[in-house]
């Protein structure tokens, strides 16, 4: 989950995208497991204090409606406090920015797709054919 | 230089200033703490020191905040973050959350100042030395100790080489070894002429790392001078703010008759 959404939204940074837009995509993409964690220990804690969590449908619900809440609001004050962080490492300068990763450029995994499929083709051919080796 | 004049600082939303009319100035290679109890300000003068209060955050600012004579009123953000970095308490606010490795996150500034990639590279390498993080450059931030995420967050902003720091209780949590190496690290940026402003409750750290030390108290300057004499004046515990170990030893001792010079030798 780490490397995958940010190549990603460099990928499109590359491609023209703002990189305010950019951090917008993969800082949300990136914030979900650490929402989730936060939320498993907010549940935690609010088990701790007596609330059921667990049984029937209603009742979970009824259980994590209290989760919400502090859920957002702490990840609220991180973001104040993250966006300042930013800020003073010169994010929304604007100006392009030369990027440290490359990217696997698109006409190479196009190619690579093209092999793959070929590939594969042949195989389902040699397969009905029954040329295809038998694996030991 | 880092100046200001007559600097009182009200939040947005509240009535009252909370620091007012502070009066400080930092050279170039001079390191100056700041002290004072639990809420007496030093985070909110940190904010304004930095320019953020109020270019980022709002609020009302009286008197001038001064950067190598270009005052930074006016300033947009990321200009003042080529003049001015400042680091929080807390490091893991201060992820950004899109790198993948240490490595990547510290040259985040050098990249967003819009550098060539070898300037980029080279500045996170000289952050990473300074701080002797290369066993970890290539581990996700994420998964760092608590004391490794806050001396990564420490190489991110030195790897935007600012002529100005300010460092909101940089050690807070580190331990012994840790913060001696932050100590290093400051001492090393001094004397190659960068300014530093460190509020710190470490008053051992401050000892050893301080040409000054600034005392808050209610958002006032109330002790302003060398180190050695601030952190030695009498007025200093009533202020909330605990003397470093060897004053406190010599007091100590002096309350129970024994001579402090003679713990002083000894401690020699
Ligand atoms: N974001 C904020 N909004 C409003 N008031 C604040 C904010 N942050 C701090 N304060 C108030 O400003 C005063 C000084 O706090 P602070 O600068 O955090 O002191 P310190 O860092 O010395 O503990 C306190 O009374 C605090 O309640
Ligand atoms: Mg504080």
């Amino acid at each position: 989950m780490t490397t995958e959404p940010r190549s990603f939204v460099f990928d499109l940074e590359r491609r023209g995208l703002s990189p305010r837009f950019a951090f917008v995509a993969a800082a949300t993409l990136e914030a979900v497991p650490a929402m989730v964690e936060r939320a498993g220990v907010i549940a935690s804690a609010q088990r701790a204090r007596g609330l059921d969590t667990e049984g029937s449908v209603s009742a979970r619900i009824r259980g994590v409606l209290p989760l919400v809440g502090p859920v957002i609001v702490s990840s609220l004050t991180e973001v104040e406090e993250r966006s300042l962080a930013l800020e003073v490492r010169a994010f929304g300068r604007p100006g392009r920015r030369q990027l440290l990763w490359r990217i696997p450029d698109s006409r190479g995994q196009l190619v690579v797709r093209v092999v793959m499929l070929l590939g594969l083709a042949a195989a389902i051919v040699s397969r009905l054919t029954g040329t295809f080796p038998s694996l030991p | 230089m880092l100046e200001l004049r007559q600097a009182t600082y009200r939040y947005a939303g509240y009535a009252r200033p909370v620091v007012h009319e502070v009066d400080l100035r930092v050279d170039d290679g001079e390191i100056v703490g700041l002290v004072g109890a639990n809420d007496s300000g030093k985070s909110t003068l940190c904010l304004v020191a930095s320019g953020l209060a109020p270019a980022s955050i709002g609020g009302e600012l009286k008197g001038t905040l001064t950067l190598d004579r270009t005052p930074a009123a006016g300033l947009r953000t990321y200009q003042l973050a080529e003049r001015v970095v400042i680091g929080f308490q807390n490091p893991n606010t201060q992820r950004s959350g899109i790198a993948a490795t240490v490595f990547e996150e510290i040259a985040l500034g050098p990249i967003n100042l819009g550098l060539p990639v070898t300037e980029t590279v080279a500045r996170t390498r000289e952050a990473i030395a300074r701080l002797r993080l290369e066993p970890i450059v290539q581990q996700d931030p994420q998964r760092l100790s608590g004391g490794q995420s806050q001396l990564v967050a420490i190489a991110s902003l030195l790897a935007m080489r600012p002529r100005h720091v300010i460092l909101d209780e940089p050690t807070a949590q580190l331990d012994p070894a840790g913060t001696q190496l932050v100590g290093e690290a400051l001492h090393a940026l001094a004397a190659a002429g960068t300014s530093l402003l460190v509020a710190e409750h470490k008053t051992d750290l401050l000892e050893g790392l301080c040409d000054r030390v600034v005392a808050l108290d209610a958002g006032r300057i109330v002790l302003d001078g060398p180190a050695g004499r601030v952190l030695g004046d009498p007025g200093l515990v009533a202020l909330g703010v605990e003397p470093p170990s060897h004053v406190r030893l010599g007091r100590s001792a002096a309350a129970a008759g024994v001579d402090p010079a003679r713990i002083d030798v000894a401690l020699q």
